[in-house]
């Protein structure tokens, strides 16, 4: 079976490992918590996809999110064929961070399918990140899936997305 | 350095520094194939690992590494399913690539439980100034809504005063009134100076038809940004046909805030459309002003709620947010720009927010 490996990337908190989580366990409710327990290095999981034509095995390396004091080791990228970058829709600076952060990945390992994933719709009234913002994001040719970890929505697409673009 | 030391202070160190942490190595060949292993291998649960076989097809986390370039490499706390959190560190040498992994499950912990409370904190600290933020706009919006009774005190005891039929201790009240509510309104401007950058944004507003704002451009930048959205529910927006496009729709008021109002609007009317509903925009000339409507297909407004819904603790049923606000906001820039704003049921279903705002003539009418 073709192997890809990807990497979740994004500032801390905005849902990156629950995002795994949801997605190589879906069924496992219990793995979502409200507890938050940040990752620290990296925390590879495997997951098969079905794109439809072809299966595919991820290595999913969902590593530590990006702060003020430590930028994302984008080194870990060595290999991968592509990335989810994830922003959190209730902390619009976030969305800078992910910006940022695909400059540095595109500096070091040029163009790689991404898919930004833009999580906790659920969380509606709390909503910062404004649609002219994505509009030209979308207009630049970035690819946008907003997902909910807790809901579940988008999840299983925003990682389908990305390894269809893989294989193109 | 090392070298220098003698022999049993070397050994003592490196016992210190490496051997609790269950050293291992592998080496692959120049092609990613395993070479030899070594140390503590069944601690990182890789037991029965195959030479003459890829590396990568064997150690999960080696997939995509080999072969190495000619720098070293290393990544810290490794963790996976049935494996302590380990440091790999790869290095190329006359042999091949060599790849050494060392237990740091410890470090892993304590700089989690480090990190975890510096996340924890700004995480808070950043709720906190969101909130801050919600509680400013809130108390401007207050602010400036005293105000708005104070003008007609004001105006009423203007008018007494110039009465005639008042007895002298009559107009000694009236005049107390008058400078009392006087020193009220002052008092109530320099509060809402303190919110500089806020009131920046209400003050400046345009009235000259060279630069004031087209409503109707407006209307179509806000509609082609939520279009996706609308899209995503199921639902259309849509100018209304009837509109001419040809007549100017140029109105007091400022491009950006003006889009926002919009925005805000059209955003309400989505939040309460049924799938395959339409929002449809209107606008409507009305001589010396410019009628805006934006009609849903919606179950409406309650009335007892109706009147509630420009006020400012009005958010809605759903309790917090920024829906309230939202309205809040439309209707302060609105007037503050001489039109006014409101909302009605509509006779077949569905709700029509709407505003008036003037044209930008020569008068200085509703400039202020
Ligand atoms: N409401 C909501 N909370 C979420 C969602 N995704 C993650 N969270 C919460 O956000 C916090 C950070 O999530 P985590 O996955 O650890 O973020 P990471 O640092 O990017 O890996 C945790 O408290 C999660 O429970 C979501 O879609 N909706
Ligand atoms: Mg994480």
């Amino acid at each position: 079976m073709l192997r890809k490996k990807i990497c979740m990337l994004g500032a801390f908190a905005v849902g990156k490992t629950s995002l795994v989580a949801r997605f190589v366990r879906a069924h496992s409710t219990g793995a979502l918590t409200d507890k938050y327990h940040t990752t620290v290095g990296v925390k590879i999981d495997t997951k098969i996809v079905d794109t439809g034509d072809q299966s595919v095995s991820l290595a999913i390396w969902d590593m530590a999110g990006e702060d003020d004091f430590q930028k994302a080791r984008i080194s870990n990228l060595t290999g991968a064929g592509g990335y989810l970058l994830v922003a959190d829709g209730t902390r619009s600076k976030t969305l800078d961070t992910a910006r940022s952060i695909n400059e540095r990945v595109v500096q070091s390992f040029g163009a790689l399918p991404f898919v930004l994933v833009l999580n906790k719709t659920d969380l509606t009234e709390d909503w910062e990140i404004e649609e002219t913002a994505i509009r030209q994001l979308i207009d630049r040719g970035w690819r946008v899936i907003r997902s909910s970890a807790r809901s579940g929505a988008g999840v299983e697409e925003a990682f389908t997305l990305l390894t269809q673009l893989m294989l193109r | 350095m090392m070298d220098d030391f003698p022999a049993p202070v070397a050994e003592f160190l490196r016992r210190m520094a490496i051997d609790h942490r269950a050293p291992a190595y592998l080496l692959a060949s120049r092609e990613g194939d395993l070479l030899t292993t070594g140390g503590s291998l069944d601690h990182y649960g890789l037991n029965g690992l195959t030479a003459g076989a890829p590396v990568e097809d064997q150690v999960l986390f080696l997939f995509g590494e080999l072969p190495l370039g000619a720098e070293s490499r290393s990544i810290p706390f490794v963790q996976m399913d049935g494996m302590p959190a380990t440091d790999v560190h790869l290095f190329r040498g006359d042999e091949g690539d060599w790849i050494i992994l060392l237990d740091a499950s410890e470090s892993e912990r304590n700089q989690q439980s480090m990190q975890q409370i510096s996340y924890d904190r700004s995480l808070n600290y950043e709720r906190l100034e969101k909130e801050i933020r919600k509680k400013e706009i809130l108390l401007h919006c207050i602010v400036h809504d005293l105000a708005g009774p104070l003008m007609g005190i004001r105006g009423g005891f203007e008018l007494l005063s110039l009465t005639e039929t008042l007895s002298e201790q009559g107009r000694e009240l009236v005049q107390i009134g008058l400078r009392q509510s006087t020193r009220q309104e002052t008092l109530i401007r320099e509060i809402l100076q303190a919110f500089a950058s806020e009131i920046e944004q209400f003050e400046a507003f345009s009235i000259d038809p060279e630069t004031a704002p087209d409503a109707l451009a407006a209307a179509r930048e806000v509609i082609a940004v939520l279009l996706p959205a609308f899209e995503r529910h199921n639902a259309r927006i849509r100018l209304d046909p009837a509109l001419n496009t040809n007549a100017g729709w140029k109105v007091a008021g400022e491009k950006t805030r003006l889009e926002r109002i919009y925005s805000n609007l059209i955003e309400n009317a989505l939040r309460h459309s049924p799938a395959q509903s339409t929002v449809t925009v209107g606008l409507h000339d009305e001589g010396e002003q410019v009628l805006v409507t934006i009609d849903d297909e919606g179950p409406g407004v309650p009335p007892e709620a109706g009147a509630a819904l420009f006020q400012k603790f009005s958010q809605g049923k759903s309790g917090r947010g920024k829906i309230g606000l939202g309205l809040y906001f439309c209707r302060m820039t609105v007037e503050k720009w001489g039109g006014a704003i409101g909302q009605e049921n509509r006779a077949e279903g569905g709700s029509r927010f709407w505003f008036r705002l003037p044209r930008p003539e020569e008068t200085s009418e509703g400039a202020e």
